[in-house]
């Protein structure tokens, strides 16, 4: 290579290019990291949705049974079967969107879905229940609303209510598992974030090295070859000194040293 | 010195280290991306524009002072072992700063010193960069630049002579071209055979050539957890103790014996000598072991020290098993095979025995002088008289090595290490051995070891690899001048 700016241009470009790279790097790694955070976000709060429609259904399946066991509305024995079939939809979404990891528990799910429903079945099929508004004035109440024994807060209370809570259970178990799930992707992150500083720290350390280097050169090869060959010519024009520069010369500062030789050298000879 | 000439063939260097990196990139493309593939590349161009840009400035020159060459083989060194670390920073994992450090001076200096609890975790590219930097230092940063260096003449014989142990090159009847190429060739060829030979025995290809390039370079990194033990095959080791016994020899002697020419193994001195003392140790080693009953009969006894006391006076550290566990007679051999160490001109560090039989040559000279005064002895090896300044240089070598392994030890042991470990990571270290006793047995490592401690060690390995004084001249700033 020749040419004193050729070298210097290069130099130059070298640390341009490094700089453009060290933040192209960074840009990279920080987007790679941002579309991490965006993924453990989305996944947080669509587990936090999830969870919240799934306890909403049940809760409907809830109610429905209170009204139609505990307050005997006979209206509200569809609803139960709608409330449940809500539920094992809701159940299903929630599967499909849920890591293949937790299927063990949407199946234990299910199952408490199953089994809190065929409670409800079991009554359906064993009884017909009759609209009795909860508090009946004597005069209106009829002889066959008396003589029904069937104690509907019994019944919810020893046989409805242990599901229930065992479906709550359920319910929050998979809230759990989902949030916890969460941990080995902040994990990754965290080493991504590692990973996007570490290139740029590499890059900046390289960076100095080349800078250092380009200042060395710069002084050794341009710098002071050119201080030198001012003071001896100095020296030499005032004192009648031979003209000499032991500094290691490069291009065009080689040419202007031998040139500033030669001229001494013929005015010397003249 | 000029720093200016020191900088540009370091650069030259660093453009090696940068083809092999990218070499490693290669690797991690072909093993479905995995995760070093970014951080190889980016090293590699990180590495590839530090070293392009001294070239840029600096003109060629053909003549390099004794200064200059060692400025650039010691500088070159340090550069190389800080290079290689940014694969493994950028790769993260159990890779700190401190541990990547230790990890790459552990990888050029051919220790085999591991700080990783979980190798089988390192994705290939980064598994195969890890042997690269030992299959580099094996032959010595410095050798794989002079083969690309055609423009620098009559300083490639000074720069071989600066990065060959002191030893080496007097068995070298060449010029320094060829000497560079016999090294490189045999080198090359020994571990292209293993690795044939390796693949055979039934190990994978990747596999086959990792463990070809570490026990070549008598290096010891393997690529599973528990080293040569995972294989648990008999050809397996049998292979590896052939490489590791050979790679312990002169590769010119082993070019020699090749090529037909009659200073070959079997009539060199100190050939004889090197299989005698491995043959002896691994007896013993063996005979130990049965009484012990280590082993449950005398062939898998002897099969174990032999592979042992090979890898280890190899400088290579591979294991088989759990050498804590030995009694306390075998554990004594090894060391002193850790001490005593191969060939010089070969890719295994330590004392080198041929240094050990000048010592042991000029004791039976002293013995002899005290019973005939008035007689003249001379040391002969391989029937040549060795001059007296050779040997007063190989007996200060001997004691600033023991000197250096003393220091190792008080400073392992001020920071925690209890007497055994302490001692056995240093010796291991300078020796450039890898695996010691105690805590950093054959199936442990380093990674337990505090910061300085490891630091410590990694000066160790460099001096041990330099052979002490070309590293330590460079802390004189008036050796500058």
């Amino acid at each position: 290579m020749k040419g004193i700016r050729k070298r210097v241009t290069i130099g130059f470009l070298s640390i341009v290019v490094l700089l453009f790279f060290s933040g192209l790097v960074s840009l990279f790694e920080l987007n790679n990291m941002s579309g991490d955070i965006d993924a453990i976000l989305g996944s947080s709060r669509r587990s936090i949705s999830s969870s919240e429609s799934l306890l909403d259904a049940v809760r409907a399946h809830d109610r429905a049974v209170i009204h139609y066991a505990v307050l005997r509305d006979a209206r509200y024995a569809d609803s139960c079967n709608i409330c449940y079939n809500t539920f094992v939809d809701k159940i299903r979404l929630v599967r499909e969107e849920s890591a293949s990891s937790a299927t063990t528990l949407f199946d234990s799910l299910d199952m408490l879905a199953r089994s809190m429903h065929n409670v409800v079945e079991q009554l359906q099929a064993s009884r017909v229940i009759e609209y009795t508004p909860p508090v009946l004035p004597d005069s209106l109440a009829t002889e066959e609303n008396k003589a029904d024994s069937f104690d509907g807060w019994g019944w919810y209370s020893d046989n409805y209510l242990p599901e229930y809570d065992a479906m709550s259970d359920g319910v929050l178990r998979v809230m759990t598992s989902s949030q916890s799930s969460l941990s080995p992707r902040a994990e990754l992150l965290s080493r991504n974030a590692y990973r996007a500083v570490t290139p740029v720290f590499i890059s900046l350390v390289v960076m100095i090295a080349i800078l250092l280097m380009f200042y060395y050169f710069v002084v050794i090869y341009i710098a002071k070859p050119i201080v030198e060959m001012n003071k001896n010519l100095g020296d030499s024009l005032k004192y009648k000194i031979p003209f000499q520069v032991k500094s290691e010369c490069l291009d065009e500062v080689n040419e202007l040293k031998q040139r500033i030789e030669s001229i001494i050298n013929n005015r010397t000879i003249r | 010195m000029r720093f200016s000439v020191v900088i540009r063939y370091i650069g030259v260097i660093l453009l090696v280290l940068a083809a092999f990196m990218l070499l490693s990139a290669g690797i991690a493309y072909f093993s479905n991306v995995d995760s070093s593939y970014y951080p190889l590349v980016m090293s590699s161009l990180l590495t590839l524009l530090l070293g392009c840009f001294p070239l840029i400035f600096v003109p060629t020159t053909d003549r390099i002072s004794t200064k200059e060459g060692y400025g650039i083989v010691v500088g070159a060194w340090i550069v190389a072992s800080i290079v290689g670390m940014f694969p493994y920073l950028m790769w993260g994992g159990e890779f700190s700063i401190i541990n990547a450090w230790f990890e790459s001076v552990s990888g050029f200096t051919t220790t085999g010193a591991s700080i990783l609890n979980n190798i089988e975790g390192l994705p290939r590219g980064l598994l195969f960069w890890r042997m690269a930097t030992c299959w580099i230092g094996g032959v010595g940063v410095v050798m794989f630049a002079l083969v690309i260096l055609p423009s620098i003449g009559k300083s490639k014989r000074m720069m071989a002579n600066v990065e060959l142990s002191s030893l080496a090159r007097d068995n070298f009847n060449y010029r320094s071209q060829t000497i560079v190429r016999i090294v490189l060739t045999t080198y090359i060829l020994m571990t292209i055979v293993t690795t044939l030979l390796l693949k055979l025995c039934g190990m994978c290809w990747f596999d086959a050539l990792c463990h070809a390039m570490s026990a070549c370079s008598t290096c010891g990194f393997g690529t599973k957890n528990t080293s040569i033990a995972f294989f648990n095959s008999g050809s397996i080791e049998l292979v590896l103790v052939c490489a590791m016994m050979l790679s312990g020899l002169h590769f010119g002697l082993i070019y020699a014996t090749i090529t037909g020419k009659p200073n070959n193994i079997f009539r060199s001195e100190v050939s004889r000598v090197y299989f005698a003392v491995i043959g002896i140790a691994s007896l013993f080693v063996g005979l130990s072991l049965w009484l012990s009953e280590i082993y449950p009969n005398i062939l898998l006894s002897m099969r174990s020290a032999l592979f042992h006391t090979v890898s280890i006076i190899t400088t290579s550290g591979f294991a088989t098993a759990d050498c804590n566990i030995w009694p306390s007679f075998a554990i004594m051999i090894m060391i002193f095979c850790a001490i005593v160490c191969g060939c010089a001109g070969s890719t295994s560090g330590g004392l080198k025995i041929d240094r050990f039989l000048v010592a042991i040559k000029m004791i039976r000279t002293r013995l002899q002088m005290q019973r005939h005064p008035d007689a003249i002895f001379r040391t002969k090896i391989d029937g040549i008289v060795q001059d007296d300044n050779m040997m007063g240089t190989v007996m200060v070598y001997i004691v600033t090595y023991m000197l250096l392994i003393l220091i190792g030890v008080f400073f392992n042991t001020l920071y925690g290490a209890d007497l055994m470990t302490g001692f056995s990571a240093a010796l291991a270290c300078t020796s450039n051995v890898g695996p010691g006793f105690g805590d950093i047995g054959t199936m442990n490592n380093y990674s337990a070891m505090p910061v300085v401690t490891k630091m410590n060690l990694t000066a160790l390995m460099l001096l041990g690899r330099l052979e002490i004084f070309g590293l330590i001249q460079l802390f004189f700033i008036r050796w500058w001048r």
